[in-house]
């Protein structure tokens, strides 16, 4: 597969590091401050972007001031990774809702993308330049997800995690479980009789699995389900997720949770809930549904007692770990890819704008009149 | 913990009157001030400025504030340390404490948000608090029509509300056309009706006026006509008194309801002797008591704001129709399509409360519509909306999410939310007015910000958990 052949190009580029290639260096990218992998916000601070599309170095400004290179600068600009939206439906135009199957591991949600989709375009121009897509999570074995590259359409990942879904749409199919109990039957039943292929990768824990609810007891139901048969699920669930926190407390350092969308009219209990998994040492991630919804449902959780550094985190570098390319894109650090958002502020304030969009180093979208809005 | 900080505040204020009593050249030197000084704070202007002052506190006002305010020595003191200091954030339009919402349906101008607020709803209070929102309006929200009297609460720990007549709310936002197009009609016909029964009464008053004219001319000939025959005056009066029922005295006459000149007539239609009463005039009937349209009529008459919830560009276009008709100030609730009518509200002179707007809005520019709002000058400030009476209160970011820029945001929600619901005393810090105010872990209009402690009429009340002591 295309997306496969470009993960392990990524890969070998890597590894090759550079002493073989020589990657020159293009450009120095410079606002006000960048976005720390620590989630924090430094000043002061610019990038060196090389010509195979990697940050090389991340310094002080004045460090780099003295190149005698490119210099793109934007004043009084935030220069982050490019955000990362997870269990998302972007570029997904076809009906991804199958339902002939309560058991559809072969319903991938790479095949149901559109690479020209403007939901993809309105990701990108929101700042947003990767994307954990999934099937519909219609049946207790849903899928594959599928990350991609939302300036492209191409995937990085185009069979990862398998998505297991106790959601209520799940728990009535027509030719499987109708209950609950059912359908984790079903998912206990096949992950045990698996020997081989996607679920006895699940079982080994060689293979991400999302476990997607829509209530805190049905999250937790599925997460001990798929813990029993040795999968590391990722809890995927926007409600009243204050008590799946409360119920892990004891083990949220090995807990990851894809947290939202938010609407502003969510409850006190589904918000809180990020922020304590996040203090509890949970990997706490977003699901937006757009690139606006992304940086909102953050902002909500910080608003709720998330640390801001994490909420940060939630929408870069924890997402694209929990993507599968967290090694590859979504923190600034040398060697990482260069996907950049230079915004006009904070993105966790909803009033910041972008300004610009870069993938691997090439600026791919440009706000009207950006200059203007920064002088 | 905010118990703790009430009891060391309890103590260092005993503390500092003792202090006081004991040294009054102290007190005197500086200006006598009691209360508490909040030291270092950064207050963020509306206007956007950040300013390093300190804030003298007394009971529940702002007693002075300015980089030079300074309390007595002895006085209780919390250092701020240069923290981020606004005044507590107005949600325009919100259903808080609203317990099982409004049933009412059809035309029900007199019921009153107020009878549904839970004052004690101490989760929803510090949720708000949690989000920097110390007062709120709360709409009166039944089915679409006029939906009754909205209230204006303060978020103290069991709420206050401080105006349960605030305004006339109506709801213009059908779910059908043809619903929308009936409600629209029902309302204009109410204000019709509420015009009419005003002019009914005026002509009421005025024929009241004239028939005490006529009547009391009506006596003035009769009495004249008596001391011209002073005969037939002792015997007319006697009979007009035992036709009357005893009734013989004009003056009781005069203020009598029926005018008993018209059954001395009917009773001696001859008209033969002068000692008989004249026809009176016939009495005026008064118009019935009518509450719900002296709601309407209150709001006709300018003592009743109106705040009418509209989205969509056709139903805003109804309110101004109808504001313009009942000869009302208009304010829009909701407003996503506001910014379509910028020019048409201005004219108006409407003001508009933005809220989250239904999912069929979700592709307008936000950003336009606030700016282009702004660009005519219209009064302008938001609301956390109705969809939950427990979901969260983000104004703040919800003012920067429907559009508003780092600087705007904050008037938007403070001071301009202030006047748009006619609440001087809410959402400025300044003497005189509420100590209502939050403090904030950064500057609050970037991102990242937490409310880190939450004073609402000069008590602490909400601290972060992460909050450390605060007090000195």
């Amino acid at each position: 597969m295309p997306g496969r052949e470009m993960t392990a190009a990524i890969a070998a580029l890597a590894l090759a590091g550079a002493a073989q290639a020589q990657p020159t260096e293009r450009f120095v990218l410079s606002g006000s401050s960048i976005l720390a992998a620590d989630g924090s916000i430094q000043q002061g601070r610019a990038l060196l972007i090389g010509s195979d599309g990697r940050i090389r170095r991340v310094a002080e400004q004045s460090e780099l001031d003295s190149l005698r290179i490119e210099r793109v600068e934007f004043e009084g600009a935030v220069i982050t990774p490019g955000l990362f939206d997870l269990a998302s439906f972007a570029g997904l135009e076809g009906d991804n809702a199958e339902v002939a199957y309560a058991s559809d591991l072969e319903a991938r949600a790479i095949d149901g993308l559109d690479p020209t989709s403007a939901s993809l375009t309105d990701l990108l121009e929101g700042g947003v330049t990767g994307a954990m897509i999934i099937p519909a999570p219609v049946n207790p074995i849903s899928g594959l997800s599928a990350t991609i590259n939302t300036s492209t359409g191409n995937a990085w990942v185009d069979q990862g995690a398998v998505i297991f879904s106790v959601a209520p749409i799940a728990l009535d199919t027509l030719f499987g479980p109708t209950s609950r109990t059912g359908a984790l039957e079903l998912i206990r039943r096949s992950l045990g009789e698996a020997e081989d292929g996607m679920l006895a990768e699940v079982a080994r824990g060689d293979r991400p699995a999302v476990i997607y609810a829509e209530s805190s007891d049905g999250a937790l139901a599925g997460y001990s389900a798929l813990l029993t048969y040795g999968a590391e699920p990722v809890i995927a669930l926007s409600n009243a997720s204050i008590d799946v926190a409360l119920e892990l407390e004891e083990e949220l350092d090995e807990v990851r949770f894809i947290a939202g969308p938010f609407a502003p009219n969510a409850a006190p209990e589904s918000l809180a809930g990020p922020g304590l998994m996040a203090r509890g040492g949970a990997e706490v991630a977003f699901r937006g549904g757009s690139a606006e919804g992304l940086r909102l449902s953050a902002a909500m959780a910080v608003q709720y007692g998330m640390n801001p550094q994490a909420a940060r985190r939630g929408i870069t570098s924890v997402a694209a770990g929990i993507a599968g390319v967290g090694d590859v894109t979504g923190s600034i650090e040398p060697g990482m890819r260069a996907d950049l958002v230079v915004w006009s502020g904070d993105p966790l304030a909803m009033s910041s704008q972008v300004l610009a969009v870069y993938v691997g180093g090439q600026l791919v979208y440009a706000a009207p009149n950006s200059t203007e809005s920064m002088e | 913990m905010p118990s703790v900080g009430r009891s060391i505040h309890v103590m260092t204020t005993a503390l500092a009157a003792s202090v006081c009593l004991a040294a009054p050249a102290a007190e005197a030197q500086f200006g006598g001030a009691r209360g508490r000084l909040y030291q270092n704070a950064k207050v963020i202007t509306p206007s956007g400025n950040v300013r390093e002052v300190n804030m003298m506190v007394a009971g529940p006002s702002v007693m002075q504030i300015g980089p030079d305010v300074a309390g007595s020595p002895f006085g209780p003191k919390t250092d701020l340390e240069g923290r981020f200091v606004t005044p507590g954030l107005i949600d325009a339009a919100s259903s808080i404490l609203l317990q099982g919402g409004f049933g009412t349906s059809g035309t029900a101008a007199t019921s009153r948000a107020s009878d549904a607020i839970d004052v004690f709803d101490d989760l929803a209070i510090r949720d708000a608090w949690r989000n920097g929102v110390t007062s709120v309006f709360v709409p009166a929200v039944g089915q679409p029509g006029i939906a009754g009297k909205g209230a204006l609460v303060r978020l103290t720990p069991t709420a206050t509300i401080e105006d349960d007549e605030a305004a006339l709310c109506i709801r213009l936002d059908g779910a059908s056309a043809s619903e929308r197009l009936a409600v629209f009609a029902e309302v204009r016909e109410a204000f019709r009706q509420a015009k009419l029964l005003r002019e009914s009464r005026d002509i009421y008053e005025g024929e009241l006026e004239d028939y005490e004219d006529e009547l009391k001319k009506a006596l003035e000939e009769w009495e004249k006509s008596q001391e011209e025959d002073p005969e037939g005056d002792d015997g007319g009066e006697d009979e007009a008194g035992d036709e009357d029922n005893g009734d013989d005295e004009p003056a009781q006459r005069t203020r009598s309801r029926r005018g008993p000149g018209a059954e001395d007539n009917e009773n001696g239609d001859d008209g033969e002797g002068d000692d008989e009463l004249p026809e009176g005039p016939e009495k005026p009937e008064r118009p019935g008591p009518d509450p719900a349209a002296d709601v309407l009529l209150e709001a006709i008459e300018g003592r009743l704001p109106v705040r009418i919830l509209a989205h969509s560009s056709a139903d805003i276009t109804s309110a101004i129709e109808l504001a313009e008709a009942a000869g009302v100030e208009l304010t829009i609730v909701g407003g996503a399509e506001s910014h379509l009518l910028a020019e048409e509200l201005a004219d108006a002179e409407g003001s508009v409360i933005l809220t989250p707007a239904p999912d069929r809005f979700s592709h307008i520019d936000a950003a336009a519509r606030i700016s282009t709002l702004l660009d005519h000058d219209i009064d302008l400030c938001v609301g956390s909306g109705f969809d939950s009476a427990s979901g969260g209160r983000f104004v703040l970011l919800q003012a920067q999410w429907l559009g508003a820029d780092e600087r705007d945001s904050l008037a938007l929600v403070t001071r301009d939310a202030a006047g748009v619901l006619g609440a001087p005393t809410w959402g400025r810090l300044g003497q005189g007015l509420n100590a209502d105010f939050v403090v904030w872990s950064s500057d609050p209009r970037l991102g990242g910000a937490q409310p880190y402690q939450v004073y609402v009429a000069g008590e602490l009340v909400w601290e972060s958990p992460n909050a450390g002591e605060g007090d000195s």
